[in-house]
């Protein structure tokens, strides 16, 4: 999978969360740029990640991310 | 159904917006119903839930976490006809909360009260080794403590009852040795049952478990993740049990079986396939299936659920098969309303309401088919329209997974005289008896180690001093560099109790080599809302009192910035003498002695560990 291929994937992911299909990830983007970002709605992407991309993320691993951006690429090693 | 159908920019009136909602879950709610987006937006539609039926006021105390639950509570009360204002208590206090008469539950009594505990919650389960006689003491236990619970009610409960374990260390014989916690755990649900006091309900966790299948009940992962042990695709299912089971408790249980008859009580058209055409008994395997539906709402009815006939048929024809049909399971003297013509059956239905003297709300509706459940879905909202499957044999577990005729407890018809009378003679008894909150916390047997900092718990320490929100003094970030710094003490609480290690739950950065040599600084201090209501914050603050008289202080500081969430530590912060100084949100305790005499603070029951 390549980087925009799991972003993409990514933004289904927050959309579905979010329930906002008009939003939009960039690399930049960060949990205060989306004001419902939680941390219970933080597990739910989380699952949602795990299921979408099928495989295991750790929580200390995920939260200790600072933006889209790294998650793309953290995600992206996984994949690989 | 798309999207679109559910929500339009240009919205129909409010009710018509929850109808809308409402039909993305018919009765019964499918297996794998994915109401996530639909609950949130329910929730979040307040005209919409204004139509939903009277206000109430619902309390949910659990051990476990209950956010996600109490979204799909809004949307399951909705379904029920409530509109609901979910109130969550404190993470884990179910206990505490009961017997805390200044808990809001006291002060401003719920209308109903939802207590989920699980297994985890069994105080006395017996070592594996038990012997009957110890394992029926322990059972007693169980009881007589829920029991002093029940008696401080100050609102109707419904409560789940206890699951067992996922893993089961006697394997299949841990349901039938005393020393099992399956054995116990049903033994302690069988106990509770017999002794459940009129406003006092069940939701049967084992039933709801094996509704929802393995996979779904227990989810280790996503209770590691976030402590909540079943996934979210069994929440509509939890939540929607439970607002039956309230519903009930609360006079809006459903009382009238209304059955149409061909096809739904029988196979065939009675006016054209003659008695001798139907399908039902023995002979076949749909007239087997007939039969056991009859026999499903014959079992109703004599549990007080009112049997009603709405047939397009001629009346004569149609009674002609109850007393003349061999293979008949109800009996025509058991219909309390007989409506058969060929009027519309939304006119029918209304007749029997009027004939019964009851609101089209208490009507539950059975028809094989479709289209006369469209249009009465349609033209009567109120009336519980059930999604009969194709297949017959499928009817009777179709209707009973409505839970549409939970048992009532409260009779009345004023829902909110009944509710207010029993709440306010509650409240008066819970405040007139003594608080067990004491008794409880000492049979806890609470040992709180104190912990330096250490490379093994640097990680948990650093965690809580970032994420904890709630009992937080300020923002200010410390890393470890900050921690491991000269004159820098970290003091960590490790709560164990007789249920269970909670590992580091308070931590307290004290600074012994800042600013004027007689204030000590508490840099910051953090506490997990895990274990809130425990006194903790009693021991963490002696144990910061103690550390400045060793150190020759003879005043404390600290900066407490209000976050808009972390409001109780303001109040705490009074309890313990700190005053503010009115520069950069400093407060200051003037002195670093304990309280004495009439100040003393209430006892924590806990006894501290020292390395």
């Amino acid at each position: 999978m390549t980087p925009d291929q799991i972003l993409e994937t990514l933004t289904d992911v927050f959309r579905d969360v979010f329930d906002d299909n008009a939003l939009v990830l960039t690399r930049e983007t960060t949990a205060n740029d989306i004001e419902e970002w939680d941390s219970l709605n933080q597990i739910k992407l989380i699952l949602g990640c795990e299921q979408a991309f099928k495989l295991r993320l750790k929580p200390r691993e995920i939260n200790a991310l600072q933006d889209i951006g790294s998650m793309v690429d953290h995600i992206h090693t996984l994949v690989a | 159904m798309s999207e679109d159908t559910v929500l339009k920019p240009d919205a129909p009136a409010p009710a018509h917006r929850l109808r809308a909602f409402l039909d993305a879950a018919p009765f019964p709610l499918p297996p794998n119903a994915d109401l996530d987006r639909v609950a949130k937006r329910l929730a979040r539609d307040t005209d919409a839930l204004d139509c939903a039926g009277p206000a109430i006021t619902v309390q949910v105390l659990s051990s476990f976490l209950t956010d996600y639950l109490a979204d799909h509570l809004v949307f399951m009360f909705a379904r029920r006809g409530f509109k609901a204002t979910i109130r969550q208590g404190d993470y884990g206090a179910i206990a505490t909360a009961i017997f805390d008469n200044a808990h809001p539950l006291f002060t401003d009594p719920p209308d109903v009260i939802l207590i989920a505990p699980t297994f985890r919650d069994l105080l006395h389960t017996p070592a594996l080794n038990a012997d009957p006689a110890t394992a029926d003491h322990a059972v007693e236990q169980e009881v007589t403590f829920w029991k002093s619970l029940w008696a401080r009610l100050p609102a109707p409960l419904v409560q789940l009852s206890f699951d067992t374990p996922p893993t089961r260390a006697l394997g299949e014989l841990d349901g039938v040795t005393p020393g099992g916690v399956t054995h116990h755990a049903r033994r302690v649900n069988l106990a509770l049952g017999a002794h459940m006091p009129s406003n006092v309900t069940f939701v049967d966790a084992e039933l709801l478990s094996r509704e929802m299948g393995v996979a779904h009940w227990h989810d280790a992962h996503m209770y590691h993740l976030c402590k909540q042990p079943f996934s979210l695709s069994a929440l509509p299912h939890v939540a929607d049990a439970l607002a039956a089971a309230a519903s009930g408790l609360l006079g809006k249980s459903r009382r009238v079986l209304v059955m149409d008859l061909d096809n739904t009580l029988w196979g065939g058209i009675v006016g054209d396939d003659g008695l001798e055409g139907l399908e039902l008994g023995p002979e076949t395997a749909e007239g087997e299936a007939f039969t056991a539906f009859q026999t499903y709402a014959s079992q109703l009815r004599s549990r007080g659920v009112i049997l009603a006939v709405c047939s397009k048929n001629d009346p004569e024809i149609a009674r002609q098969a109850f007393r003349k049909h061999p293979a008949m399971v109800i009996k025509e003297s058991d219909i309390a309303s007989f409506v058969a013509n060929f009027n519309d059956k939304p006119s029918n239905l209304r007749r029997i309401a009027e004939d019964l003297n009851i609101g089209l709300d208490a009507l539950v509706f059975v028809d094989d088919n479709p289209v006369e459940r469209a249009l009465v879905r349609r033209e009567l909202p109120e009336v519980l329209c059930v999604e009969l499957p194709e297949n017959p044999a499928l009817y009777a577990q179709a209707l009973d997974a409505c839970r549409a005729f939970a048992l009532a407890h409260l009779t009345g018809d004023d829902l909110h005289r009944a509710q207010s009378y029993e709440a306010r003679a509650k409240t008066q008894q819970a405040l007139a008896s003594t608080s067990d909150m004491d008794g409880f916390l000492a049979s806890l047997d609470a040992k709180a180690y104190i912990e330096p900092l250490s490379p093994q718990n640097q990680d948990r320490i650093q965690q809580l001093l970032a994420k904890t929100n709630q009992f937080k003094l300020n923002p200010n970030v410390m890393t470890g560099d900050d921690l491991t710094a000269q004159g820098i003490d970290v003091i960590a609480l490790r709560l164990v109790d007789r249920m269970q290690d909670y590992g580091i739950v308070s931590v307290a950065v004290i600074n012994q080599a800042h600013a004027t040599k007689d204030t000590m600084v508490i840099e910051n201090w953090v506490m997990s809302c895990r274990v809130f209501s425990r006194r903790l914050e009693y021991v963490m603050f002696e144990e910061i009192l103690t550390r400045a008289q060793q150190g020759g202080f003879s005043k404390l500081a600290l900066t407490y910035t209000p976050s808009g969430r972390n409001g109780l530590v303001g109040e705490l912060l009074d309890k313990f003498g700190f005053n503010p100084t009115g520069s950069d949100d400093t407060f200051v305790r003037s002195h670093v002695a304990l309280p004495d005499g009439e100040d003393t603070w209430p006892p924590h029951h806990m006894r501290v560990v020292r390395p």
